[in-house]
Formats: structure tokens, C-alpha cells, sequence
């Protein structure tokens, strides 16, 4: 074998090195467009909802259009998907498994179909891209969500409950909690607006907790902590006045709690100050 | 000379800051109009933005045909949605994975086995995004038998543990080992537009010499990417 040159052995060396970087991975990458969209459908109306994939990679990939239900969790506020749902059996799709070149795009056109007795409301859905994984001790699926609000049209009701309401009667540390529950038992999200206005004998103040960023969902339960700060001009009794601030139609739910604000130094003082007192009336009481 | 002297007029006349002022005003509402124009220029959860924008309180209708709205009598209800409606944001999102399968080995009661694997998201959504994950069901063998999911948040060697950790930014166990379960489970999340932005997955499990038996463990787990809400 001809001896190859150390400036050619580099350069072959060089070469592989930067063929590791080119060389293409096994990799999955999908895109969608839309990421969000709403309908308002009639019972026994129908509507198409598109959806744009586009495969990303260097490699033809196989795509399968799917539809889930999402909630949202009731404390984390994170989002749940697989939850059950009758709106996802009205949405169908011709498009079964589709091959993408790479580069290569598709619309895949759902078709929401509302049977006739529906009720009025909101329904949370995911229109799915997803890609088929391979085997492998781990093996691993991808898949990309457009989340689709679909609205059965009619009256629409904005009802939210207060469930639950609590903080502790007596509070010994200067953040106090504030549990709150609500239940939203109409057929629209909302976006609650929490005012609560916290009164003592020494002071009082405004806290304004805006929640606008994450709808609170129909026929889901909410689970929230506030924190009230508390200084030492509120030693004593404070009443906590709740207004929730909901809906398009700006409806108020209200709701006085009171709290007793007894920080340990406070009670520790007034402790020592007691037993002062009864060891007075011990001794003036012997003495006599 | 002149040129200034114009200048120096113009500043100093009456109209000159009116006249900044009505074009300043004048750029948001033409913004304003470009964003309600089309079918898909309207913000798709539109009921907040008419909750904030159109409605003043009370009871009223609202219907909406090809990315228009508006208000009618009341016939019900708090209001009535009419159908038509159909808005959607033009906000996309991109989700890579640089793996098909993770590929953890023999696992063995002297080491953590891992491998990772990096997920990268591009989106122009405002509110950002999320990726979750879930499992079909927990790593086992064809009988049955499993690895225990980790629950002390931290996956050690010589005991039977499996699990993940992420990596970035936009990572939600970066700290501490989680559990893969059946339900979703966010461990990334960002807010606001994202160019490229990595998020690595650690896979990390180890064996206990006593309590796991041999066998070939395997199951499938789903990353879903989500704009937020």
C-alpha cells in the first residue's frame, strides 16, 4: 500500500471530523400553523378547520393528523391533555398517515361536524401532527399541538362558584395564606380577576391578583393560594373583603373573611406582661 | 442659515407638537384596524379581547360571521355565541428532537445508565411554550416485570430508580430527578417568542443487584409541544 503523505493523513483526518458534523442524524422535527385557533359551530352545523404541517428535517417522515382533549390542571395550571371528551369524536379527518419529503408541507383540513342536540358550550381541543417513533429500548413519539377552542353556538351562561374559602383564624406568621376554590359551572372560560382588600385596626390595603394569561375553563375546578402580607399594624382582628371579577359580562362574587393576626413576639410579650400581672396579685394577695 | 432659521420656526410653532401628537395617535388605530381586517388576523380567543374591548357589562348577544363581531338583544343566557366564527392566529411552533429512541443499555447496580436526548422549539407565539411528556406505560418487560419510577428525586445507583432530569433554560427539573407517568407532565416551558432554544433530557436509570431481574425493558414516551395558554 502506497505510503500516504502526513499533510494527506491530516487532511483525511480533518476531513472526517467535519464529515461528523454534516452527516445527517436521526432526528424528528415537525412545524404547525396555525398554533391556536377558535370556531363557533352550530349544533348540527359543520365547519373545516385547517392545519399546516411542514416537515423540517432532511428525511421523509410519516405524519398522523390526531385530536385530543385537553383540561387544565386544577391547582398547577398546567395543561392535561387526553382527557375525555365527546367533541373529539365530531372531529374527523380524510388524512390518515401522510409521508413528507423533506421541506415538504400539508394542509390537513378537519372537519368539525356538531350532532343536532348538543348543548351550548365550550369544548378544549388539540389538532395533532404527530410522528411515528421507532423501536428502540426507549423508543420516543413527537408530536406538535394546535390548540383548537371549538364553540357549540347558543346562550352562553358565566357562572363560577366559590367553593371554598379559607385562611387560619389565628395567623402567627407575617405571610398569611389565603386558600381560595372556585368551580366554573357555566359553558365558557373565563378569566377571574382576584381583589382582595385586607382592613385592620392600623392599616389597610389593596391586593389585586389578574389571572388573564390562563382562561379558567368550563366545568373545571381551580385551585389558588394567595399570600397576604401582614405588618405589625395589623396585630389583632382583620377582615379580608374577597371580590372575583369574571366573565364577559363582568359578574362579582363576594365574600368577607376575619383573621387574627398574633405574631409570636406578640404573643410572647403579652405572656410575660400576664404572668407580671398574676404574680403581682400572688404576692399583693400573700402580703395582705 | 435658512434652513435652520425654518427649522427653529417649525419648533417653535404652535402646530408643530399638535401635530406630532395626532401622528402618534393616529399609527396604534391604523395597527388597531390591520388586526380586526381579516379571518385570521382577529386574536383566537377572542372572548377575552371582547371582554376587555367591546363589552361594558350586562347582559348581551354576540355573534360573529368571517372574523366579524358584534352585539344584538339578549335571547338567553348571558349571551349568545352565534355561529360563524372562526379565527386563528397566524403563530406557529416547531418542535425537533434529535433522537428517536434513547438508548440506555445494560443496566447495572454499579452506575447510573443515561442518555440524552435534546429538544429544540421555535415558536413566534407571545405567550410562549410548553413540552410535556407521558409514557404508555412504565419501563417493564413483556411479563410484566419494572423498573421503579424514581420518587426521591434522585436516581442512585444500586437502587432501582428510573427517571429524568432536564437541562436549559426553559428546563422544569433541572435540580432533581422526575418520574415519566402516563399523564402529562410539562418539563419545559418558556414565555414569550423563541428562536432555536434547546432543552436536554436526561434519561437516567439504575439497577438493583438483588431486586431487578434480567430481561429486555422497554415502552414509548410521547413529547407534546404546546404554545401556552
Amino acid at each position: 500500500m502506497k505510503h500516504l503523505s502526513p499533510l494527506y493523513q491530516l487532511s483525511l483526518g480533518l476531513l472526517c471530523v467535519l464529515a461528523c458534523f454534516f452527516y445527517p442524524q436521526d432526528t424528528q422535527a415537525l412545524s404547525i400553523t396555525p398554533a391556536r385557533q377558535t370556531a363557533i359551530v352550530d349544533a348540527s352545523g359543520a365547519t373545516i378547520v385547517p392545519l399546516f404541517i411542514t416537515n423540517n428535517t432532511t428525511k421523509s417522515i410519516v405524519v398522523l393528523p390526531t385530536v385530543e382533549a385537553f383540561t387544565i390542571e386544577d391547582t398547577t395550571q398546567t395543561i392535561l391533555w387526553n382527557k375525555t371528551d365527546p367533541a373529539i369524536s365530531w372531529v374527523t379527518t380524510p388524512v390518515k398517515k401522510s409521508q413528507l419529503d423533506p421541506g415538504e408541507s400539508i394542509q390537513v383540513n378537519f372537519t368539525v361536524t356538531i350532532p343536532s342536540s348538543t348543548p351550548p358550550g365550550a369544548h378544549y381541543l388539540g389538532l395533532f401532527a404527530q410522528e411515528f417513533s421507532y423501536d428502540g429500548q426507549v423508543a420516543v413519539n413527537s408530536r406538535v399541538a394546535s390548540l383548537f377552542f371549538l364553540h357549540v353556538a347558543g346562550p352562553v351562561y358565566e357562572t363560577v362558584q366559590l367553593e371554598e374559602i379559607n385562611t387560619p383564624h389565628i395567623s402567627f406568621t407575617k405571610n398569611t395564606q389565603l386558600n381560595i376554590r372556585l368551580n366554573n359551572i357555566g359553558n365558557m372560560h373565563v378569566f377571574p380577576t382576584i381583589d382582595i382588600k385586607q382592613r385592620s385596626l392600623g392599616s389597610k390595603q389593596e391586593l389585586v391578583f389578574e389571572e388573564t394569561h390562563i382562561p379558567f375553563l368550563a366545568k373545571t375546578q381551580k385551585n389558588s393560594i394567595y399570600t397576604i402580607p401582614l405588618t405589625w399594624k395589623d396585630i389583632g382582628k382583620n377582615t379580608l373583603a374577597l371580590d372575583i371579577e369574571y366573565g364577559a359580562t363582568n359578574k362579582h362574587i363576594t365574600r368577607n373573611i376575619s383573621l387574627w393576626y398574633l405574631p409570636i413576639p406578640f404573643i410572647s410579650v403579652f405572656i410575660i406582661i400576664f404572668i407580671s400581672i398574676l404574680l403581682f396579685f400572688i404576692k399583693k394577695t400573700r402580703s395582705s | 442659515m435658512l434652513y435652520y432659521e425654518g427649522l427653529f420656526i417649525l419648533f417653535m410653532s404652535k402646530i408643530f407638537y399638535p401635530l406630532i401628537c395626532l401622528i402618534c395617535s393616529i399609527i396604534p388605530l391604523q395597527l388597531h384596524a390591520a388586526m380586526t381586517g381579516g379571518d385570521f388576523e382577529i386574536y383566537a380567543d377572542v372572548f377575552s379581547t371582547i371582554e376587555e374591548h367591546v363589552v361594558s357589562g350586562g347582559d348581551y348577544d354576540l355573534y360573529g360571521t368571517s372574523g366579524e363581531f358584534g352585539t344584538e338583544m339578549p335571547s338567553g343566557g348571558d349571551y349568545v355565541l352565534r355561529a360563524g366564527f372562526q379565527a386563528m392566529e397566524r403563530e406557529s411552533l416547531s418542535l425537533t428532537l434529535d433522537k428517536n429512541a434513547i438508548d440506555l443499555g445494560a443496566l447495572t447496580s454499579d452506575a447510573i445508565s443515561s442518555d440524552t436526548l435534546t429538544c429544540t422549539v421555535t415558536t413566534d407565539a407571545i405567550s410562549g411554550y410548553n413540552i410535556t411528556i407521558s409514557e404508555d406505560t412504565d419501563l417493564q418487560t413483556g411479563t410484566g416485570l419494572e423498573i421503579d419510577d424514581v420518587i426521591d428525586g434522585e436516581v442512585t445507583a444500586g437502587s432501582e430508580e428510573y427517571g429524568i432530569k432536564t437541562a436549559g433554560t426553559a428546563g422544569q427539573y433541572n435540580a432533581a430527578d422526575t418520574a415519566i407517568l402516563s399523564t402529562t407532565k410539562i418539563i419545559a416551558q418558556q414565555v414569550g417568542a423563541v428562536s432555536s432554544q434547546d432543552t436536554g433530557v436526561i434519561f437516567r436509570a439504575a439497577a438493583d443487584a438483588a431486586a431487578t431481574e434480567a430481561g429486555n425493558y422497554s415502552h414509548t414516551v410521547t413529547f407534546t409541544a404546546t404554545i401556552n395558554l
